[in-house]
């Protein structure tokens, strides 16, 4: 089995803020204000893994809920986890969930890879160091 | 601010206080800022004028508590003849703004330095105090005066700024979001010429309410329009202020000079509206919440500096599920912007679930 498809990993939580609306998702990576966003089977996957799913669970999941063919759905969550591993938006999770997934959704369109779009900011690609800050980078507890 | 404030704080207190213990004339004005109290106090007549302007239908009556009041404090180098101090940057900086943003380690005291100026705001104390060299103030400035640190202050606020116009139909609020170029100024400014009320082309302070709803502020009463798009709007040509550098294309409408009683300072917001050129007829339609999500997403994360962490999207999902969303197809005529507009309003007030009519759109 690949690596990506052993255990379960859960969104990095302390670097990445996430919203999921009608299958939407927009991912925040507040380092640098990259932000990340996928629809239909790719916002489901990112669910799942953010709840703590193992991702072979994860797979059989996608692949029930969309009648999508279990080899083909595991050849692309593994690929989409390597990259959410690579933008560092996932890390290993320490435990995995309680219980199952739940139903399938009511509104589920036809599978199709989960797509990670990704708009890096003009800082960054003006190679800004240090890019511009977030507010995040600003905290102050008192104010 | 206290005794173990930055060098750089010390010294802007110091100057400030040496100018106008020098005679420089003080010019203090009272203002609401999503509803707290704001006091700006400049030092040059120039200046305050030119800094009170964009902010001018915020004005208020003095008397708020002290203790929960911004104060805004400038003086100008030229017309008090003070020098402005050597700057010692904060601890952490980043370029930003084609300025430089710097803070202190702990993130009480934020700068921002942009040519000749400084101001910097302790957090803590709600207290600004900057100084302006040279006699330019940039398009930027002079619309938006403050707005790197202010969209800081608003932040600690509870109030999130957000690239998106602002307008209002019978006291319902109308959220614009969407990149530059998707129409937000020109549909702002034509639904007020047409009689809607007025808040933002472009930055405006997003605040959730205690009973969920959502309140959206007005920032500035400006409005930056590009010079060749004023022949849309021949009758604001008279009124454009275009003391810019040549590459700064876009002159400044101050609206509460022109438009006094249609500027508000704050609305419930009621609907979200997302713009799309080019049609051949302006129409209206559902949208669904993750367009929505996706406009928010394009046209503030990138834009708004400091850049919105994870409150802003908490906030923005927060709002998006909260009102419904609309497609407004701009068409050639813009005397049929804000017909669409009430109509939007109308509709949204009497949707009795926006979420089942959404999943139908």
């Amino acid at each position: 089995m690949l690596n990506e498809l052993r255990g379960s990993f859960t969104a990095n939580s302390d670097h990445v803020a996430a919203k999921v609306i009608d299958g939407e998702l927009i991912i925040i990576r507040l380092s640098d204000g990259t932000y990340y966003s996928m629809d239909n089977a790719g916002a489901r996957v990112w669910a799942l893994i953010a709840a703590q799913h193992p991702i072979a669970d994860v797979v059989r999941t996608i692949a029930s809920w969309y009648g999508a063919a279990e080899d083909r759905v595991e050849s692309d969550v593994a690929s989409l986890v390597r990259e959410l591993l690579d933008e560092g938006l996932i890390v290993a999770a320490s435990a995995e969930a309680n219980g199952g997934p739940g139903a399938a959704p009511a509104d589920l369109e036809p599978y199709e890879a989960p797509t990670l779009h990704i708009y890096r900011d003009m800082g960054n690609l003006l190679a800004l160091d240090p890019p511009t800050p977030g507010i995040d980078d600003l905290m102050f507890g008192n104010a | 601010m206290t005794a173990d404030a930055p060098p750089l704080v010390h010294a802007l207190q110091r100057t400030f206080a040496t100018a106008a213990c020098d005679g420089a004339e003080l010019h203090v004005a009272h203002f609401s800022f999503a509803g707290r109290p704001v006091r700006l106090s400049v030092l040059g007549p120039r200046l305050a004028a030119r800094t009170q302007r964009a902010f001018a239908h915020l004005r208020r009556a003095p008397g708020e508590a002290a203790d929960r009041t911004l104060r805004i404090e400038l003086w100008d180098e030229t017309e008090t003849g003070v020098t402005c101090p050597p700057v010692v940057e904060l601890d952490r900086q980043w370029v930003a703004c084609g300025g430089a943003l710097a803070a202190s380690s702990d993130g009480r005291y934020v700068s921002f330095r942009y040519q000749d100026s400084v101001t910097v705001l302790d957090r803590a104390d709600q207290h600004m105090i900057g100084c302006r060299g040279g006699s330019y103030l940039s398009t930027g400035e002079y619309s938006k005066p403050l707005l790197v640190l202010l969209s800081i202050w608003y932040h600690d606020r509870g109030v999130q700024l957000l690239h998106a116009g602002l307008i209002s139909s019978s006291g319902s609020g109308v959220v614009l979001p969407g990149a530059s170029g998707t129409g937000k100024s020109t549909t702002s400014l034509a639904s007020l010429t047409q009689g809607l009320d007025y808040l933002s082309d472009d930055f405006t302070g997003i605040e959730r309410r205690s009973d969920g709803t959502f309140s959206g502020h007005s920032v500035y009463g400006t409005a930056c329009l590009a010079r060749d798009n004023f022949v849309r709007f021949p009758e604001l040509r008279m009124h454009a202020v275009d003391e810019g550098l040549p590459e700064e294309d876009k002159p400044i409408l101050f609206l509460s000079e022109i438009f006094p009683d249609r500027l508000r300072t704050s609305v419930p917001i009621r609907a979200i509206v997302l713009l799309r050129r080019g049609n051949d007829v302006t129409a209206v339609q559902r949208a669904r919440r993750r367009e929505a999500l996706r406009a928010f997403a394009e046209s503030t994360l990138h834009t708004v500096v400091p850049r919105p962490g994870r409150e802003a999207l908490a906030m923005l999902g927060s709002l998006i599920e909260s009102v419904p969303a609309w497609w407004l197809l701009l068409g050639p005529d813009l005397s049929d912007i804000a017909p669409a507009i009430d109509k939007i309003v109308s509709r949204s007030a009497h949707l009795d679930d926006f979420r089942m009519a959404d999943q139908g759109g």
